[in-house]
């Protein structure tokens, strides 16, 4: 009995940790005067790196516990190593923004307990456990995004909440329908009564599994159910926005992820078709609209929906034959580590590019970065070079582990597809590149920029760079992250 | 399947009973209407004239504040049925823990409300 609480203790230790940091700092922050509330960047920072280090041992040591509700293999912890990064590196963003200054400590309290609730969407065993996670990271998301008190903001949060109640709703049908024909929530229960399910129950759960992949469609902004997502995303303070381009859509594909595993071998669906459609989809119009915006977050909101849907031809080509292919889900995994570092370093200089209260969003103000801030701009160059997917960066590397995936699963005409869309997207991304590079300055003088800022900037520039040359021994971390997949 | 088709059954005569007495008193009903059936009924005391009056938003936060915790302690009541089940069981202590932990969770948010000045009146 104590032997296993013990276990339980130290599977679910980072999610404990991140829970009791932020209870502590929701006391702390009632009680700080308003003007020493930024303080609590350092705790925070703090709490998510230790956390880190939890779950960084518990993947070495990689013990799949399962007990009760929680599932504690490496894909969790896997999930659980981008979540954290995305987080760090948002909350060091903040920072610059009025969000982590002025507004009281709250900011941190909610950013812990949304990376709380992505933890445990990693780790739920659970249909409703999963939701309820879910809930946790939402409904602080929800929070975060109308965080600066502005008309823009409080439009953001309201779409945003009403677009995720929706959501909530579907995947609350989906888990009654399921529940209804298996008798259970739990995943394993699940698939054991899956199995021998036929005839109606059958078709219970496969409407069930099609109501939670909308649910979760929503939470990923795939076409078609991404309408929220450019004016949520212009709306949000930038680190919010970097925060749910890609911890939050993370948390989403990890959901995802658990639902294959656990449906795909049983309910004899088209799985394979459903999720190739919704790759092209949301490849193909992510990017073309993306073509047509002046507004550099919403051009980065349309690129981070096309993002997914390159996500999503892993995923699709994770089933072949009715089998799991754990190396395109270990494909998936890599690659949202990836484009996550590369989309807050691009919205680092988005950031970057404003002053404390005003941002700079007009892909025309970058005009000239390249005459007064040469460095900012070879950054800037350098993330949009990655984002299309052109060697010798992250991108690249993300992407060619993906397709490769989809070839030796035999999705050839959706890979055709995919590096089509590059080619369209290599159209906004390189203009940017060009506005910094060949436009004349309009005048804007940049602010100065502080240690914080410049430290996520270059990280994240580093680890591109670093990553996109050396990609093999983290590619090895996340096939490991899969190996034998079970439910 | 078959125990989904009681349900539907269960909703139909529902719905079928509902709206035959609704009608039924549509149609047998008498209808005299005088000036206080047309008034807005607030317990039997007469209403106050202006709809548009102003009231304190403290209203506001104190109702949000009661309604949260008065949802969290219902889930008290099927815990407290439960738990001679539980002690019997051997689960005693762990369900008390259970529910300690989740306590002290809503003390953290009481203490975070304090904190905040949001009781002061």
């Amino acid at each position: 009995m104590t032997i296993l609480f013990l276990a339980m203790a130290k599977a679910l230790a980072p999610f404990l940790a991140l829970v009791l940091s932020g209870l502590l700092l929701l006391i702390v922050t009632a009680f700080l005067p308003k003007e020493k509330t930024r303080l609590l960047f350092y705790p925070t920072l703090l709490a998510l790196a230790g956390t880190t280090i939890l779950v960084a041992t518990n993947w070495v040591d990689g013990f799949p516990l399962e007990g009760g509700m929680v599932i504690s293999d490496r894909i969790a912890y896997g999930f659980d190593l981008v979540f954290l990064l995305s987080v760090f590196l948002s909350t060091i963003l903040s920072r610059e923004t009025e969000e982590g200054n002025a507004h009281g400590g709250e900011y941190y309290v909610l950013t812990l307990f949304a990376t709380a609730g992505m933890v445990l969407m990693a780790h739920s065993r659970d249909l409703l456990l999963l939701f309820i996670a879910l809930e946790i990271m939402s409904l602080s998301a929800y929070i975060l995004t109308s965080y600066r008190q502005s008309a823009k903001g409080a439009e953001a949060g309201m779409k945003y909440f009403v677009m995720g109640a929706f959501a909530s709703g579907f995947l609350l049908y989906g888990i009654a329908l399921i529940y209804g024909a298996t008798g259970s929530t739990d995943f394993s229960v699940i698939t054991q009564a899956g199995a021998g399910a036929t005839g109606n129950s059958l078709w219970l759960i496969r409407i069930g599994v099609a109501l939670l992949l909308i649910g979760f469609g929503f939470k990923i902004a795939a076409v078609p159910f991404h309408f929220w997502a450019p004016d949520v995303y212009e709306g949000a303070p930038t680190p919010v926005t970097a925060l749910m381009a890609s911890g939050v859509k993370a948390a989403g594909f990890v959901a995802l992820v658990r639902l294959v595993i656990a449906f795909a071998p049983f309910t004899a669906l088209p799985w394979v078709k459903i999720l190739s459609v919704l790759a092209f989809l949301t490849m193909t119009i992510g990017n073309l609209i993306a073509l047509k915006q002046t507004n550099i977050k919403r051009m980065l909101a349309y690129s981070s929906i096309a993002h997914a849907g390159y996500a999503l031809v892993g995923l699709a080509a994770s089933i072949k034959n009715g089998q799991i292919q754990e190396e395109a889900l270990a494909a998936v995994l890599f690659y949202m580590f990836a484009y996550s570092l590369m989309t807050i370093g691009a919205f680092a200089i988005v950031v970057a590019m404003g002053r404390k209260g005003d941002e700079v969003d007009e892909i025309g103000d970058y005009a000239g970065l390249s005459e007064h801030h040469p460095a900012l701009a070879a950054a800037m160059a350098l993330f949009m070079i990655s984002l299309t997917g052109i060697p010798p960066t992250l991108g690249f590397i993300g992407k060619f582990y993906l397709l490769r995936a989809a070839v030796s699963s035999g999705l050839i005409g959706l890979t055709v597809v995919a590096v089509l869309n590059s080619v369209i997207s290599a159209f906004y991304y390189l203009s940017v590149v060009m506005v910094i590079y060949f436009q004349k300055e309009k005048g804007y003088r940049l602010p100065q920029l502080s240690y914080t800022l410049l430290f996520a900037v270059s990280f994240t520039a580093m680890a591109v760079i670093y990553l996109g040359l050396f990609p093999e021994e983290l590619f090895q971390v996340a096939k490991q992250s899969f190996q034998a997949v079970v439910f | 399947m078959q125990e989904y088709g009681k349900i539907l059954l269960l909703f139909t005569f529902g719905g079928l009973f509902v709206a035959s007495f609704l009608l039924l008193s549509n149609f047998l009903g008498v209808k005299r209407f005088t000036r206080e059936k047309h008034l807005p009924y607030e317990c039997g005391i007469d209403s106050s004239p202006n709809l548009l009056n102003r009231f304190s938003v403290k209203f506001y936060l104190v109702a949000i504040l009661f309604i949260l915790f008065d949802v969290e302690v219902v889930f008290l009541y099927p815990w407290a049925i439960l738990y001679k089940d539980f002690v019997l069981r051997g689960d005693g202590l762990f369900m008390l823990l259970e529910m300690l932990v989740f306590l002290s969770t809503l003390v953290v948010g009481l203490v975070y409300i304090y904190g905040k000045r949001a009781l002061d009146w």
